[in-house]
């Protein structure tokens, strides 16, 4: 079958079949972000954002995004320009293989865009869908208040 | 997890229409969170209810929930969120993870109908379901899977909460191994004081059990007519453990079921009191 969605910003027309994940599809578009960990709906290293909220690509259809906006995190950066909390999560040493990072990014923007002010506890409750099997759980969390706290400034 | 297998994927934008796509060969996906993690053999249908105009959330005398309202909507929603001291927030909190409740759908989890924490609760709360099969009907969550209805194809296009004054109290708890799995069993309970502080109504419903969640009449009516007192509780919380159809599976042994459900329930009615006795303050 043949769709339109916006993809990072950009409407394009693409082919999935009816039974295709979000996933499978955003994977063969390019978007290698998007990370197959567990296929299962357990791990969330492939959420993206369908229409700002944060979902696991591997649990929704494809054909569901059809009209709707799909942001992966091919589609933050800006001229070269990480996204604060890109930017705060290498700066701050939430990096560690880096398998889990985009599912983190974009669950933390979610999180984010509906509480600019969340507290640490708020944070770990965010990203209980989120799995870091190097288990570094408190960098991320850190990184993530401290890029919101960057974006609230920015927003003064 | 892509399936195999499907020729067709369809958006009606009606009831009507979707209800009239359902056949043998085909099935309805809410978010579709738990049908794409399945093959599902001979289906080669699938029909999004997404397009409907059945994701809202309205706060009348008690709350309208539509069919396709997402679990975090109804998490963030104020209102439901301050529903009987925060019961349905408390436990929707512990359902998966805030990815899979941005998608799953209330409607397709009760039509799912197996490994739930919501089941109980809505027992416990005395929700309705609306239907739709070709025509549209009122019934109560209790007697949709009495009924076994949803094993049949009709669609979940609303779900009711009525009003809970301040003489109602809830509770919820349940026992998991790990916070992100599904519950050893979980029991919920409401009750309603008349004018003297008597028990006027009582509720009890227990879930994996490890069948899906329950009312359990006994262990309700034996709190009715009387004071919520400790005595009564015990008694009450007995009587569950004695009459939930507790089995064993991989998870727990029927004997360890009985031991929770005897513990939560008593738990449950305690923190039901509780609230009840904040609220005198």
């Amino acid at each position: 079958m043949t769709f339109d969605l916006v993809l990072n910003g950009v409407r394009r027309t693409v082919q999935a079949a009816p039974g295709d994940s979000l996933m499978d599809l955003l994977r063969r578009l390019g978007c290698k972000s998007v990370k197959n960990g567990c296929d299962d709906g357990y791990c969330g290293a492939c959420a993206v954002l369908l229409d700002g909220r944060a979902v696991n690509a591997c649990l929704v259809f494809a054909a569901r995004a059809a009209g709707h906006r799909v942001d992966t995190l091919e589609g933050l950066s800006r001229e070269g320009v990480l996204h604060p909390v890109q930017r705060a999560a290498l700066d701050l040493g939430a990096v560690q293989c880096g398998f889990c990072t985009p599912g983190i990014v974009m669950t933390a923007l979610d999180l984010l865009a509906r509480n600019p002010r969340p507290t640490e506890h708020e944070v770990r409750e965010a990203l209980a869908g989120n799995y870091c099997r190097c288990t570094g759980y408190v960098k991320p969390v850190e990184a993530i208040l401290a890029a919101a706290a960057e974006m609230r400034e920015a927003a003064e | 997890m892509s399936l195999t297998g499907i020729t067709a994927y369809l958006q009606p934008g009606t009831l009507e229409e979707a209800y009239g796509l359902l056949d043998d060969r085909s099935i309805a996906v809410g978010g579709g969170t738990d049908i794409i993690r399945h093959p599902h053999i001979g289906v080669t249908t699938l029909v999004d209810l997404g397009a409907l105009p059945l994701r809202y959330l309205r706060h009348e005398s008690g709350f309208a929930i539509g069919g396709t309202a997402t679990l975090s909507d109804m998490l963030e929603h104020p209102g439901l969120a301050a529903h009987l001291d925060g019961v349905v927030a408390e436990m929707l909190r512990g359902v998966g993870s805030p990815l899979l409740r941005n998608a799953a759908t209330i409607g397709g989890h009760l039509a799912r109908g197996r490994y739930s924490d919501i089941v109980p609760l809505l027992l416990a709360l005395d929700a309705t379901l609306t239907l739709f099969d070709g025509t549209e009907r009122t019934l109560s969550l209790a007697d949709y899977y009495r009924a076994g209805l949803h094993r049949s194809r009709a669609l979940i296009s609303e779900i009711g909460l009525p009003p809970a004054g301040p003489d109602t109290a809830a509770a919820f708890l349940k026992f998991t191994r790990v916070a992100f799995d599904y519950a050893l069993l979980n029991c919920a309970v409401q009750v309603r004081l008349d004018g003297r502080g008597m028990v006027e109504e009582a509720r009890v419903a227990v879930g994996e059990t490890p069948a899906l969640g329950a009312l359990v009449e006994a262990a309700a009516q034996s709190l009715e007519g009387g004071p919520l007192d400790d005595g009564r509780i015990d008694a009450s919380a007995e009587l569950a453990a004695a009459a939930i159809p507790a089995q064993d599976d991989q998870r727990a042994s029927a004997e360890y079921r009985r031991a929770l459900c005897r513990v939560g329930v008593r738990r449950a009615l305690f923190r039901a009191r509780g609230r009840l006795e904040g609220r005198r303050q």
